[in-house]
């Protein structure tokens, strides 16, 4: 039986620009606000010449613009500093082409949900925050996964990266909430859907670990929630997650 | 009286938590008030912002209060989120949680006093929220604060919560344009009632179609209305669209 592959579908005409023709990177500075840079590549695209360029930052309730010239005229504006965004919190990036030649700006060209380098490949970004009270992770997914860790905690960042009782606890249960955010709550099924969306992405990713079917074909919720279960078992098999809390918890006794 | 804010430290949550969780049960108890000056249960700033016993008449009132009572502390609520605002929250208990005839206060969930750190619900808290919208949008913020302190408006639950409509002045001038009932300055009835034509649910609807096609942070607000369909017709009466 075929299953019906979902695509995205743009009846605009709005074009997408291609996320290897953006580099965005966030500078932190010490002390003071972050601010970011872009390069941004437009040709090849057939965009109208006079049309404005932006880049926009956002997070939660913060979002700032910039305005970056236009296609033909390109400017990076002085004054890219992340002023509105808490600091430690990283903002996604989305850039927009307006052609404003018909009057209202009708938006010809984008791409969304960038994550800043080093960010920019990366499946689970990490963030430390000081306000996660007595958790001691949380994982966001509003624009794609981000852990939280808690900065209040002496250790956490040694713990995150090289704990074997911290991977073995937190790790298995982060792919389980990624998933059923995607396959439950999202509905998306379709790794081949956009190699650019974090969805497809943790999609291909699952769908590389052995003996996992492709998720398109779970119809029934009930399916989904094993075929969801069946990649954290074999998650835990790979990285011998049994093992690594064995090993971490003696390391403690000691 | 002015009181300086602090911030509710670990200990000092966790027993206002236990007191919002007794009010579920059902219990009588005045608030833990004592937590708020505890050395303790909290600590105070380092610089100082103070506050004094208000009563606010609407979240419009309470918003544009704390943001100008919090500017001296603006770089710490950050920093101190859950602490300050659950301070702020006991401060004024008997706002954000009215005392009912029989001794019973209702709550609710816990993030509308303690905030809650991911996205989904961070604009819940009673006082964070209304000092979110005032700060972003300033008294065009009107019919989201349209409510008791103590009431989150549907307004204001529908368009917090989508970042990408809340970050928008023009939206939330759009919206303002169309709903809100400027002779008896309150929201206009009907609304927030899902199935009405051109409502709020069809509003978000149509706007996040227009988003995909259209620049919405460069078109002013009247030019929004006006490219509402005609189901918008109704809401639209008393101002100049094309």
């Amino acid at each position: 039986m075929k299953i019906a592959m979902i695509r995205k579908l743009n009846f605009t005409g709005r074009k997408k620009i291609p996320k290897s023709q953006i580099a965005i990177a966030v500078c932190p500075q010490e002390g003071k606000v972050n601010s970011f840079t872009a390069a941004l590549r437009l040709e090849g695209l057939n965009l109208p010449p006079n049309a404005d360029v932006y880049v926009e930052a956002y997070r939660g309730h913060s979002y700032m613009r910039f305005a970056y010239g236009t296609v033909s005229n390109p400017i990076v504006p002085e004054d890219r500093s992340l002023c509105d965004f808490n600091p430690g919190e990283t903002p996604r990036f989305r850039v927009k082409v307006v052609d404003r030649s018909a009057g209202l700006g009708k938006i010809v060209a984008s791409a969304d949900k960038i994550s800043p380098t080093p960010n920019r490949n990366c499946l689970l970004p990490v963030e430390y925050k000081d306000d996660l009270g007595d958790q001691i992770w949380r994982l966001e997914t509003e624009d794609g996964p981000v852990l939280l860790l808690n900065n209040q905690i002496e250790s956490i960042r040694q713990s995150a990266r090289s704990g074997d009782s911290f991977l073995a606890l937190v790790y298995p249960e982060i792919v389980r909430q990624v998933l059923t955010e995607i396959l439950i709550y999202e509905n998306h099924s379709d790794p081949d859907c956009d190699e650019e969306d974090w969805q497809s992405q943790w999609l291909k990713f699952a769908r590389t670990f052995p003996g996992i079917d492709d998720p398109q074909s779970c119809s029934a919720p009930d399916d989904k929630k094993d075929w969801i279960e069946k990649v954290v078992n074999v998650f835990c098999r790979k990285w011998k997650v049994k093992a690594k809390f064995a090993q971490g918890s003696s390391g403690d006794a000691d | 009286m002015k009181a300086p804010v602090r911030v509710l430290n670990a200990k000092g949550l966790g027993r206002f938590q236990e007191y919002l969780q007794k009010l579920r049960e059902g219990d009588c108890s005045p608030p833990p008030v004592e937590i708020l000056m505890d050395t303790e249960t909290s600590m105070e700033l380092p610089q100082t912002a103070e506050v004094e016993k208000v009563d606010f008449a609407s979240r419009l009132d309470a918003g544009r209060y704390f943001a100008e009572a919090l500017k001296p502390v603006g770089v710490l609520l950050s920093r101190h989120h859950r602490g300050i605002w659950s301070w702020l929250s006991l401060f004024y208990f008997d706002q954000v949680c009215p005392l009912q005839a029989d001794g019973e206060r209702f709550p609710g969930r816990d993030y509308r006093h303690i905030p809650e750190t991911g996205f989904g619900n961070r604009h819940r808290h009673l006082i964070a929220g209304a000092y979110s919208v005032f700060r972003l949008h300033g008294e065009e913020g009107r019919l989201l604060l349209a409510s008791p302190l103590h009431r989150e408006n549907k307004f204001h639950h529908e368009i917090a919560g989508r970042q990408s409509l809340f970050t928008n002045p023009n939206i939330v001038k759009a919206l303002d344009m169309l709903y809100f009932d400027r002779r008896n300055r309150r929201p206009k009835r009907t609304a927030q009632n899902p199935g009405v034509p051109g409502c709020l649910l069809r509003f978000i609807d149509v706007v996040q179609q227009l988003d995909l096609t259209y620049d919405l942070h460069s078109i002013s607000a009247v030019d929004l209305v006006s490219l509402l369909p005609r189901e918008f017709k109704s809401w639209k009466e008393g101002f100049v669209v094309r």
